[in-house]
């Protein structure tokens, strides 16, 4: 029996736990309110409990960050480790133990217990129950056989409906049609399509079809998407990329292609993907209208090229990026962006010959029905010489477009470099996040000090050149051409926002940061300011960066250089030397740039450092040797990149 | 330009955790605990020429927080559910009256983290790194978003226990 005393500590406990979990009610906040103000028991456990939370969430918050990936069937038990993908990086003092052997689980049998006449473990009842349930379901059958009437035609729809999608879709045998295929849906599949791709990206994505929509990333041969607007990429498992720009109505029919019924697609297709069969096509084609009889239109599975079906005409790439349309009438464009791709008329269809066109880049074909005859034909435009041509801005290209700049206030923030990050800094001296600027001394000790918390921040230092070389990155470059320091750093490197308040804290020297205002001199784009009050380096792991976004290539380190004017603000150098500092910019430990003795006199100074795909480490340092109001900062740093390489 | 005299900004960064842990006790919500903790250090740092080095630093500091606790509370009376005058008045007496006690047994509390288990550690870290999508670490585990919130009671209980019974 618990006394009243437990059971409050107990209570005490579960509301705690409430507001640890977010879950508190209004109901249980007005209890918590109650004990803390009536009991000091209670109000000591609960503080002790919330405590030991925010001590435990101070250390641990932003730590682990798990990518979901394909997750473990099993569910985790209290002994068991969480599956990989949800490992944390292991931080604070705590080391995990080894893991102990888990003990064999031995499961005895429990003692048979009597089973009841209607239970499907009976004898008696599992019959009982088959035979009720088969007498329901032979009702329900014979219900629905004297309702609907079906005729021999079944078989030939449905063998009409797979060979053309297109005659299905006419308006008398629509229906028809459109209810075989439903009974086709029905009829249980002996064995599932194979995987061949998935839905890589989707943007504001509304379905025409709700009983189309994908349930799961993975596709399936034989998947269909009917998009009402909005994109969907889809990569197919050779690699190729398909952007569906809705309306659109798409069909997977192959691991190389498939059947757009109308709408607007981009396939990309990466440019030596199947080089023998490519490079053999390219050879065999000539960019002219050629006869083609031996190759069926329908048959793309059969063809290692990615193929585009419409209901007039056949795409194949031959290793490139071009876009198809198709109109409600079944008028198909193709329109090349890079390289080449064949069109092929839909001919076999008509039972008439097929002609063959091949587009190189800025071509595009149109392939019409001809009303009165019914019968199909291509015209062949190039470039936008045409007013009819099909413009490449009618097409989609990427997904989303990765932004043109990495920013390095937001990395120094705590950021990937794609967001607006501000206000956070590190600690020069031992790499430590600073939540807030600190406004004080910190000694150097001569060391490299590696940023665990942040992947793309490789380490930060405090130089004197008096202290023999200076490393410059955990790959070990050093440098001993630094002047002599005092060997300490004032304040956090620390990433401070392009507007900010004019706090009573501004108007102390000591965060001088702050304390110099807009200064928009530095910040043309109006990003924010790097503060490196001397004496620090900071080097950012470029490799890192593109660990993360591979496709990405940094083309470019840039800023504006410059020193803030402490002299506005009342601060009188003791000596000629103060107010004056060295500035340098390395990469993998090779001199970029630098500019001994910059001070506030002068005008900030726009940067460029190129950097090569080899380039794995940017270092950015400020020395000086007295370190005092020597107010120097990086204004709007950035990292330009280039998209595939392409400058 | 530096003053040489920092001690207080030393004395924070070494207690900055435990300020917001005090925060957290009085402003139930974490991303309201998080201003709160971000008024208190401006708070701090402006008045840094107060501080008596003679005189504790964490009282001081607790004092500075729950001035903006109360401010936060006046400014968002209506919009969230808070703990009450009295409540807050409670907890907070009895951290400055026990602050000794409580500081005690909460430098326990890396012991007894230890001696959980490496899946209860791992889970527990998780939660954390998962504060507030609870429900989005549930589905990656597989397991019903009440389950996960019964583990971590029973891991955060036996915590609670540990450091209270001095290991």
């Amino acid at each position: 029996m618990l006394s009243d005393k437990e059971k409050i500590a107990a209570e005490i406990c579960l509301l705690a736990e409430a507001v640890c979990t977010g879950t508190i009610t209004p109901l249980q906040l007005e209890r918590l309110n109650l004990l803390l103000a009536t009991s000091e028991e209670a109000a000591v456990r609960y503080a002790l409990y919330l405590r030991m939370h925010g001590l435990l969430l101070w250390h641990w918050r932003d730590k682990a960050k798990p990518t979901p990936t394909s997750p473990d069937n099993t569910c985790p038990s209290e002994n068991k480790p969480l599956p990989s993908s949800v490992t944390p990086a292991i931080s604070w003092e705590l080391e995990l133990p080894p893991e102990k052997p888990r003990p064999k689980v031995v499961i005895e049998p429990s003692p048979p217990r009597p089973i009841p006449w209607y239970s499907v473990n009976s004898p008696i009842g599992l019959p009982l129950i088959a035979y009720t349930l088969g007498a329901i379901i032979m009702l329900i059958a014979l219900s629905i056989g004297a309702v609907v009437h079906v005729t021999h035609n079944y078989e030939v729809a449905v063998s009409r409906t797979a060979s053309s999608e297109e005659e299905s879709g006419g308006s008398g045998g629509g229906r028809l049609a459109g209810a075989l295929v439903t009974a086709e849906k029905a009829k249980p599949k002996k064995e599932e399509a194979p995987f061949v791709g998935h839905i890589s990206g989707m943007v504001d994505c509304r379905w025409a079809d709700p009983s189309l929509k994908p349930l799961a990333p993975r596709i399936r041969q034989g998947a269909k998407f009917a998009l009402a607007s909005g994109l969907m990429e889809i990569t197919y498992k050779s690699g190729a990329k398909v952007i569906l720009q809705g309306p659109c109505t798409y069909e997977v029919e192959s691991p190389h292609g498939g059947y757009l019924s109308l709408g607007k697609l981009t396939a990309r297709v990466a440019s030596g993907q199947w080089p023998a069969a490519s490079a053999k096509s390219q050879a065999n084609h000539k960019p002219a209208i050629i006869n083609h009889k031996s190759h069926s239109p329908l048959a793309t599975s059969h063809s290692p090229l990615f193929t585009v079906r419409t209901p007039t005409a056949l795409i194949t790439d031959l290793g490139t990026e071009f876009g198809v349309e198709v109109f409600d009438t079944g008028e198909s464009h193709a329109h090349v962006f890079q390289g080449q791709i064949e069109v092929r008329l839909a001919g076999d269809v008509l039972g008439e010959e097929s002609r063959v066109v091949v587009l190189g880049a800025n071509q595009t074909a149109r392939v019409e029905r001809n009303k009165k005859k019914g019968k199909l034909w291509m015209i062949k435009l190039i470039g936008a010489a045409d007013p009819n041509a099909t413009h490449s801005s009618k097409f989609v290209r990427r997904l989303r477009e990765p932004p043109k700049f990495l920013d390095l206030l937001d990395i120094v923030a705590g950021g990937d470099g794609l967001g607006k990050r501000r206000e956070r800094g590190i600690d020069p001296a031992t790499g430590m996040e600073d939540p807030v600027f600190v406004a004080s001394y910190r000694g150097g000790d001569g060391q490299y000090h590696p940023v665990g918390w942040s992947k793309f921040i490789d380490g930060v230092f405090v130089p004197d050149g008096d202290m023999g070389p200076v490393q410059l990155d955990s790959a070990g470059h050093t440098f001993k051409g630094f002047s002599s320091s005092n060997g300490r750093a004032f304040g956090s490197i620390w990433a401070r926002a392009a507007e900010v308040r004019q706090t009573e804290q501004a108007k102390n020297l000591l965060y001088w940061i702050y304390t110099m205002g807009p200064e928009k001199r530095f910040m043309p784009e109006g990003r924010g300011i790097l503060g490196l009050h001397p004496n620090v380096g900071i080097t950012f792991d470029l490799q890192a960066i593109r660990r993360v976004s591979p496709d990405i290539v940094l083309s470019r380190f840039r800023a504006v250089v410059g020193m803030g004017d402490a002299r506005r603000f009342g601060v009188v150098p003791s000596e000629p030397e103060s107010l004056k500092a060295d500035v340098w910019i390395f990469v993998d430990g090779r001199v970029k740039w630098c500019l001994v003795g910059l001070c506030p006199d002068h005008d900030p100074m726009p940067v460029q450092v190129e950097l090569s795909s080899e380039d794995r480490f940017l270092t950015l340092v400020s020395i000086a040797y007295l370190s005092a109001g020597d107010w120097v900062v990086f204004g709007d740093p950035v990292l330009e990149r280039n998209v595939n390489g392409k400058k | 330009m530096a003053s040489s005299s920092s001690s207080v900004n030393e004395l924070f960064v070494q207690h900055q955790r435990d300020i917001f842990a005090f925060i957290l006790t009085l402003v139930p919500d974490r991303n309201d605990a998080e201003d709160v903790y971000q008024q208190t250090c401006l708070a701090l740092l402006e008045k840094q020429s107060d501080y008596d080095p003679q005189r504790e630093f964490l009282p001081w500091a607790f004092g500075f927080a729950l001035n903006e606790v109360r401010r936060f509370r006046r400014a968002h009376y209506r919009e969230r559910l808070q703990l009450n005058d009295e409540a807050i008045d409670s907890l907070a007496d009895v951290q400055f009256k026990s602050a000794k006690r409580l500081n005690a047994q909460l430098e326990l509390l890396l012991e007894c983290l230890r001696s959980l288990s490496a899946a209860k550690q791992e889970l527990l870290m998780q939660s954390y790194a998962y504060h507030g999508r609870l429900k989005e670490l549930a589905g990656i585990l597989q397991i019903d978003v009440n389950t996960l919130y019964k583990r971590l009671e029973r891991i955060r209980r036996s915590l609670l226990e540990c450091i209270e019974r001095g290991q």
